[in-house]
Formats: C-alpha cells, sequence, structure tokens
C-alpha cells in the first residue's frame, strides 16, 4: 500500500506532457526509487511475514510434527512470496497507470510492452532476494533481523546501481536494472544481470532449502 | 509382553558437548499411557522433539510402530497426533476453523472436526475465535488437532503447564480415556509426580538425559512399600541378633530398618529384641511416597 502511495507524489513535479516519451519519463522516476529501495524491502517483509505465524508460538514443531513433508512447507513458503510479489509489482503498475492518467492527464499511447516486460522483469530479479529473505526468515526467530540484514544489503545498492562493473553483479542491484528501460536483451536485461539473477537465485533456495529440511525444529 | 509402540535403541543427543540425552532405551507398550517424568532441563522434550522427526538423533535410532522414523517419517506421522508445548493458532480464527486448516493438510473428512471438538467438550465454544479461549480450552484445543488424524499414538508434551486444577482435571480425565475409549497409546511428559501418578500405567524416569527406571506403575509403586524403623541401645549388636534370627536389617546411623514387615511381625521382634536384652526406645513405620522415591531416583537436587 506504501508503495502504491509514494508512486503517486514522486512524479508530480516531472512536468505533464502529452509527447511521447512522457509514459517513459513517467515510468523511469517511480521505477527509480521504488526498484531499488521498496521493492527489496517488500520482498523481504513479504517473505518475513509468510514465516511470521510459525514464529509465534511453537508454529514450527506443530507444523512439521505433521504428516506433511518439508520441502513441501518450504515450497509453498516460497511461492507465497512470489505470490503476492507479484501483486505487489501489478499495483505499482496500476499505480503508474493511474497517475499517468488522473494527475497527468497524459494523452500519449500507453507503452505496454515496456511497461509489462519491466515489471516482470523486475519480478523475477527480485526472486534471489526473496529466496534469502526466506531462508533468513525460516532461520532466525525475529521478525526485525531479516529486515535488518535487507536494509544492510539494499543501501549499497543505491550506490552500486550506478557503476557499471559492478552493478550487475550484485544481486540487490538487479531489480533496478531489470526494470531500468533499456533496449538490451530478452525481457530488458543485460546477460550478465540474467547470469547473476540465475546463479544468486539458484543458490539461494538450494540453500535455504537444504537448511530448512535438516534443520531442528 | 504386549505389542511395542516406540522403542529407541541407544538414542543419544549431543549440544556442543553437552549430552542431553544419553543413551535412551524406552519401550511404551501398545494400549499404555506412558509418564514420560523429569525435571526440567533433564532431556523430555529434546527425546519428544526425537520421536516427532523434529530433530534428529546425534546416534542411536527411534522405531515407532516399528518402522525406522529416519526412513518412514511421514508415515508414522500419520498415524500420531502431538502436543509440543503450548500450542499456537491464528487466534483471528474460530477453534472450528483452525482444525478446518488441520483437517486439509491431513486430508481428514470435515465431520471428524465435530467429533473431536465433543470428544474435548469444545463443540460450544467451536464458533468463538481463538482469541477469546482460556488457556484450558487452547490446551484442548491443541488435543482436538492432535485427535483430528485419527492417530494409534498421541504425544503430549506438559499438556497440563499453566492450567489451573479445574483445567489438569479435564486434561487428565480426557487422556485417561484414550487407551480404553479410543485405542490409543499416549506418551505425556511431565515433571510433576502427583500428574503421572493419577493417570499413568507406565512411567520412565529421566534426569541428566539418562533414563533412571522404567517400568509399570505399579513397578514402581511396590518400592513404596513401608520399612519399619526401630531405634534401640546398642545398634549393632540389636542387627547381628536379628540377622542371625533370620531378619533382613539395614543399619541407617542408630537406627534399624527392616522391609517388607507386617503387624504381627512387628510385634513379635519387639518382643524378642526385648527379651534378648535391648531396650527398644522407638519402634515405627516408616511408608516412603512415590514423591520420595522419585526424589531418590533424580537426586534431591531435582527441581519439583
Amino acid at each position: 500500500m506504501l508503495v502504491v502511495l509514494i508512486g503517486f507524489v514522486i512524479p508530480r513535479n516531472l512536468g505533464p506532457s502529452s509527447h511521447e516519451w512522457s509514459w517513459l519519463v513517467l515510468y523511469s522516476a517511480m521505477v527509480q526509487i521504488y526498484a531499488i529501495v521498496l521493492l527489496p524491502m517488500v520482498a523481504g517483509i513479504l517473505a518475513s511475514l509468510c514465516c511470521r505465524g510459525e514464529h509465534l508460538g511453537s508454529g514450527w514443531k506443530q507444523l512439521l510434527a505433521l504428516p506433511v513433508s518439508r520441502t513441501v512447507v518450504y515450497l509453498s513458503k516460497f511461492f507465497y512470496t512470489l505470490l503476492f510479489l507479484a501483486l505487489v509489482q501489478g499495483l505499482v503498475l496500476v499505480a503508474v497507470l493511474v497517475d499517468g492518467f488522473l494527475f497527468l492527464h497524459l494523452t500519449a499511447p500507453i507503452p505496454w510492452q515496456m511497461l509489462i516486460k519491466g515489471f516482470i522483469a523486475g519480478w523475477i530479479a527480485t526472486i534471489p532476494l526473496a529466496a534469502l529473505q526466506l531462508w533468513v526468515s525460516t532461520w532466525w526467530k525475529s521478525f526485525g533481523a531479516p529486515f535488518a540484514l535487507n536494509i544492510i544489503l539494499t543501501i549499497p545498492a543505491l550506490a552500486i546501481s550506478n557503476s557499471s562493473s559492478y552493478a550487475p553483479i550484485y544481486p540487490w542491484a538487479q531489480p533496478m536494472l531489470a526494470m531500468r528501460p533499456t533496449k538490451n536483451g530478452l525481457l530488458d536485461v543485460t546477460p550478465e544481470t540474467m547470469i547473476t539473477i540465475t546463479i544468486a537465485g539458484i543458490t539461494f533456495i538450494i540453500g535455504g532449502w537444504l537448511h530448512f529440511i535438516k534443520r531442528d525444529v | 509382553m504386549s505389542e511395542i509402540i516406540i522403542e529407541t535403541s541407544n538414542l543419544t543427543r549431543k549440544y556442543g558437548t553437552k549430552l542431553s540425552v544419553n543413551q535412551l532405551n524406552l519401550r511404551v507398550p501398545k494400549g499404555s499411557i506412558y509418564g514420560f517424568l523429569g525435571p526440567n532441563g533433564a532431556g523430555k522434550t529434546t527425546t519428544i522433539r526425537m520421536l516427532l522427526g523434529l530433530i534428529r538423533p546425534t546416534s542411536g535410532q527411534i522405531r515407532i510402530f516399528n518402522q525406522e522414523i529416519a526412513k518412514h517419517r511421514i508415515n508414522i506421522l500419520r498415524r500420531t497426533g502431538s502436543l509440543v508445548e503450548s500450542p499456537s493458532y491464528y487466534g483471528h480464527l474460530t477453534g472450528y476453523d483452525n482444525l478446518h486448516v488441520v483437517a486439509k493438510l491431513l486430508k481428514v473428512p470435515v465431520k471428524r472436526i465435530d467429533e473431536v471438538l465433543e470428544i474435548v467438550r469444545l463443540t460450544p465454544a467451536a464458533k468463538q475465535t481463538v482469541k477469546g479461549y482460556s488457556l484450558g480450552m487452547k490446551q484442548r484445543l491443541g488435543i482436538a488437532t492432535a485427535l483430528l488424524g485419527n492417530p494409534d499414538l498421541l504425544i503430549l508434551d506438559e499438556p497440563t503447564n499453566g492450567l489451573d486444577p479445574a483445567g489438569i482435571h479435564e486434561i487428565r480425565a480426557l487422556i485417561k480415556d484414550m487407551p480404553t475409549q479410543h485405542g490409543i497409546t499416549v506418551v505425556v511428559s511431565s515433571h510433576l509426580l502427583s500428574e503421572i501418578d493419577q493417570m499413568a500405567t507406565h512411567v520412565g524416569i529421566i534426569d541428566h538425559g539418562q533414563l533412571l527406571f522404567q517400568d509399570s506403575i505399579g513397578k514402581l509403586r511396590e518400592q513404596s512399600a513401608p520399612l519399619l524403623v526401630i531405634k534401640v541401645d546398642k545398634p549393632d549388636e540389636a542387627q547381628q541378633w536379628l540377622q542371625a534370627n533370620g531378619y533382613q536389617v539395614i543399619i541407617d546411623g542408630d537406627l534399624l530398618q527392616l522391609s517388607n514387615i507386617d503387624v504381627e511381625t512387628t510385634k513379635s521382634i519387639n518382643k524378642q529384641l526385648f527379651q534378648a536384652g535391648f531396650s527398644v526406645y522407638h519402634i515405627k513405620e516408616h511408608r516412603r511416597s512415590l514423591e520420595d522415591i522419585f526424589l531418590d531416583y533424580v537426586g534431591k537436587e531435582g527441581s519439583l
């Protein structure tokens, strides 16, 4: 919700225009702050929320003493984290459109392809982050610790995302790179970004899963 | 010997270098209420977590329903209901809905929910949200949850912890009914002997991770047979004299102790000692409570 609200506020001063670039300008401005700070944080918060019920009381014990496999439990948590993340992406997309129409009265045709590509790529680029956050969220009992870790790792992304040599290999800069409007490659990301997302994603998913099925409850 | 439901062999769990559970050999017979007794921190909960597959043993084996838990965890858990510590619920949902969530996971028919609510007598509160439940009601809902899957085995970790006397009484009555009415074997842990004494058929006493006693509660009670304590002027000589006359006598300070003595024998011992020239100052029957026996096992420092 907060994300959507901020989406409304930010681009107000960017000058309304019916120019064909105006959607791009609006989108870039909104995504600038959203993809680099808010999206990673939202990913972390969603992962934590998915584990919150179980951390209260003896929920993990109760759940895992039922005849369910731990793999299924972990993958369901991961699935729901990603599902809600997709929902948030959808809401932000709606926010961009609402902003464009209602507040800036843009008359240029909506660049659907760019917008949808951007949001899907952003969602995919957030998967590694979400995987890591789910890992630490299932591991640490506190709600705050995974959140703090998330912020600590997100802040450097502000600087790193401007560096052409480090940005493609820093997972927390990936949502930004993926959502930034460019003309490169599959779903608008560079091959380096794609490789980083894949490797980091697989590492964090497998790491979190193995840790979860082996650990003491 | 009846069928064994839970069997552990040399079950051991280390935390760092500390042995939390040490070479445990549990035998839980079918249809029993097995009281798992020990002071706080003795290793009860650790053992129960291993029985439920929540943690792995450092060494040793667990067989439940004659199946290895390391290999058949899901199969075993399908036939096992459990209540570990105070159960947590979705507070904003009703008791019925909380059970519904678990019923879906267990794939049991919805009408089973009404049955278990009836067993724990929560039917009137089924439509209330769990937020408004008392501790006793929550605990009963926990037992209802454990019963949902029609288990053959129920594992309850300190089910009466924190309850008031009425709540304790209710839970105890519920547990007592399990083997007779539902054919369920129950393992119930507690740090209170009186608790176990009132419901268990079998007892395992654990302290510092080791099993100190394991048998039927009757065997434990036998040890509480009364002792005859006699105070005489010359205890050493009196002991020798009594032993020469065929009595088993132990000497404790200046007191003589004889076990398995009835009233008639007491009379005749008193008379014989007097006739043999001993002065009997004091003669009394000393009955040891189960509490004393328990304390003997766990050492006096054990918390009760």
